[in-house]
């Protein structure tokens, strides 16, 4: 038998039940709806607390580093050997950077070694972020050609690979290039029932660098170079003599975003310089989604979605209508496939319309809510990651669908059925929240785990939702898996057991 | 023909005993109750000891998905097939009979939770007293906690019941049951505003009434541990007798 009269009879089953329709009808305005309420009760006091600083693109921004620098005038070729590093931070940098200004918030282009994450080339706070492998000792360099600037590393000074390029348009004639350092807080982060507490400790990054050569030789010279914290540092109080060139482990916690001196130091000895800073460079921007927001309307709007899964399934058997279902089609299979298709189908469609729906109709109440520059960049349908929120949580929907589908055709009753993907949906979220040290696994054991994917910005542990510790993809991938195994244990059943 | 209140009280017995399921979801939950319970006990550290009653007693947020079903389809089941006619037939006072099936699954969840209590309580002193935890079983307010959590999961069973005789179909009544209890504290999570967060925690029916299982820092609780309770029994009160008046009110 071929398969479309199936996928015909099959949408017909669906669209003939009114309490169902009903019920996918409920599923996008409590989706909708509760977007709109998490929306509304996500207030951010962001903008009004803290002074930030601002960086080329009205975004909130760190810009705090100790560089060693002097102006270069036209296009040059800066190159320097990263002796050793220590190992401070993961994402501790020493590297290459050229910058318009030395205000703080000044147009970029940096590449660096990290001790943790390999080479790291970056320009204006992330806009352009690549890695390449590579440890201490590495060569780095930095060319520019007009507003055009390569970043390549090498292991041994003579091959050298291009980790990333960047432009800087309307650059002037005269740059400041030079070495840095830094070294970003160690964030202690504990986990309550409920809550999350963040503290940050500074940190002091070291570097040596040697070879340090600029050219063309009239583009300016290196002995002339200066070393300066950014933003600089004030005489007097402010400056903490504790973090000047040691070790340091517990200094009183700064507030993340808003800590201020790198207090850095230079040291010049036989062409080679040891430099000496903390800080961080790039966005601000605090972990919690207005993205993720909008969506979370799902979690409620699933459990109407997921009733109408177990019961595409579990009501054939009530009435039964699966003997007249497989006396039609004998071959059990090609059934299940056709309702898994139609249902899929169905929830892919209504998902992405109540996603993009959530989403718009949440905007107004997002921006009223505080999320707006300079401490959060607004989010459009456009990026990437927004998009991906979007059509992922249109594809949990599914994956959650099928898994209803699947249990309803395992268990055959309809309140075992619900209850049990309810258990393995929702129940996993709350107790992540308030047990903190089975959080993460339980994100990564259950399809719970799915909704990591409805967050536009990367995993945090500093959030209390546990799902946003996962990254996106496994978590929908655990999801998806779920709703496979849930899927095959039903075929395999469906052909052994009696109807 | 009248018939007595202990015979209607009999005949709900019969039926929820003998009903398909039942004793799988009661062993269930009293399973999942110790086992969920025993683990996240074994996970609670030293340095940060939250409160190691609470943690013995966690295995409830599991254990009351099975209490739901079970009250759900305590009711839900007799529209499944003519049975309800039959009931009604027998027993014209149709109060009488909910008030039955509702003294009767109570009783039935309230021994499972204390035995699921008791074997929490233990469970948890055992796998604690290894990481070098005490937990005192004869201390006032851990026999509260324990009282406490036995009174939940009845109060959760009742619920389960008023919603179950309001909408009758099981499905439907099971995912509204578990949404009540479960996605308003879900709400607090992401809803950042502080009043009304303590407004979800204090009104939100399960972590008010989870508050009496607390014995440590009872200050820092959104609702005292009796008034939690109270809450919660509010809510199934509610529930109970809405359903119970359209129970009245409609045809079978």
């Amino acid at each position: 038998m071929n398969f479309v009269p199936l996928l015909r009879s099959e949408l017909t089953k669906l669209l003939s039940v009114r309490r169902w329709l009903v019920a996918l009808a409920a599923m996008a305005l409590l989706t909708i709806g509760f977007g709109l309420l998490s929306s509304a009760g996500s207030s951010t006091d962001a903008n009004e607390q803290a002074s930030y600083m601002v960086g080329p693109s009205g975004r909130a921004v760190n810009d705090q580093l100790y560089l060693v620098h002097g102006p270069v005038a036209g296009d040059a070729t800066v190159t320097a050997r990263v002796v050793r590093q220590r190992a401070s931070h993961p994402d501790a940098q020493a590297g290459l950077m050229v910058r318009e200004r030395m205000a703080s918030g000044s147009r970029y282009v940096s590449i660096a070694l990290t001790p943790g994450h390999g080479v790291r080339f970056d320009s204006n706070f992330g806009e352009h972020v690549r890695h390449a492998g590579g440890d201490a000792p590495q060569w780095l360099r930095l060319r520019r050609h007009g507003p055009e600037f390569r970043g390549e590393a090498s292991a041994d000074g003579r091959t050298w690979r291009e980790v990333g390029h960047a432009d800087l348009p309307g650059a002037g004639r005269d740059l400041q290039f030079g070495l840095f350092v830094n070294s970003p807080q160690r964030l202690e982060i504990t986990r309550t029932a409920g809550g999350t507490g963040v503290t940050g400790f500074p940190t002091l990054g070291r570097a040596t660098f040697a070879g340090v050569r600029l050219a063309p030789a009239g583009a300016g010279a290196v002995r002339e170079w200066r070393g300066q914290d950014i933003p600089p540092v004030l005489p007097g109080p402010s400056k903490d003599p504790r973090l000047a060139g040691k070790d340091v482990e517990a200094v009183p916690p700064a507030k993340r975003g808003v800590s201020g001196s790198s207090a850095g130091a230079v040291a010049a000895t036989g062409g080679s310089f040891t430099l000496t800073g903390s800080g961080d460079i790039g966005s601000a921007e605090g972990p919690d989604d207005s993205v993720q927001a909008s969506l979370f309307g799902t979690m409620f709007g699933l459990m109407a979605l997921a009733s109408v899964a177990v019961l595409f399934a579990t009501s054939e058997y009530k009435r039964h209508l699966v003997r007249t279902t497989f006396a039609a089609t004998p071959r059990r299979r090609p059934v299940l496939a056709a309702k898994a298709a139609v249902l899929a189908g169905t929830t892919f469609a209504l998902g992405l319309v109540t996603s993009v729906a959530a989403y718009f109709a949440s905007r107004p109440t997002i921006r009223s809510s505080g999320f707006t520059l300079p401490a959060y960049a607004p989010t459009s349908i456009g990026q990437p990651a927004v998009l991906r929120a979007i059509v992922g949580n249109a594809v949990l929907l599914v994956a959650f669908a099928l898994l209803g589908l699947g249990l309803g055709v395992i268990l055959r009753r309809s309140s075992a059925a619900i209850a049990l993907v309810f258990a393995l949906a929702v129940v996993p979220l709350f107790a992540g929240a308030a047990i903190p040290p089975v959080s993460k696994w339980l994100m990564w054991l259950t399809p719970a785990g799915g909704f990591a994917i409805e967050r536009a910005k990367p995993p945090s542990a500093e959030l209390a939702e546990p799902w946003s510790q996962i990254n996106p993809w496994l978590g929908l991938g655990i999801a998806c898996a779920y709703a496979a195994v849930a899927l095959g244990g039903a075929a395999w059943l469906l052909e052994r057991r009696d109807a | 023909m009248s018939v007595g209140v202990p015979a209607v009280v009999r005949a709900e017995r019969t039926k929820l005993w003998t009903l398909a399921g039942a004793r799988w979801l009661l062993a269930g939950a009293v399973a999942a109750q110790v086992a969920v319970g025993a683990a996240v006990a074994a996970s609670v550290e030293e340095a940060r000891a939250p409160d190691p009653v609470r943690s013995s007693l966690a295995g409830v947020w599991v254990a009351q998905v099975a209490v739901v079903v079970l009250g759900v389809l305590a009711v839900s089941s007799e529209y499944e097939t003519p049975q309800i006619r039959v009931t009604l037939a027998a027993v014209p006072r149709r109060v009488a009979v909910l008030a039955a099936k509702a003294a009767t699954v109570a009783a039935l969840v309230a021994g499972a939770a204390a035995l699921g209590t008791a074997g929490s309580l233990v469970a948890g002193r055992l796998v604690l007293s290894g990481n070098g935890i005490g937990l005192p079983l004869a201390a006032g307010s851990t026999a509260r906690a324990a009282a406490g959590t036995v009174c939940y999961l009845a109060l959760v069973a009742l619920l389960a019941l008023g919603i179950g005789t309001l909408v009758r179909d099981a499905a439907v009544a099971i995912v509204v049951t578990l949404s009540v209890l479960f996605l308003f504290p879900l709400l607090g999570l992401v809803v950042s505003d502080p009043a009304w967060q303590h407004r979800l925690h204090r009104y939100a029916p399960m972590d008010a009434g989870l508050a009496v299982q607390a014995t440590r820092r009872l200050g820092d609780l959104p609702v005292g541990p009796w008034a939690g309770v109270g809450i919660l029994a509010a809510y199934a009160a509610a529930c109970l007798l809405t359903g119970g008046a359209v129970f009245q009110a409609r045809d079978a």
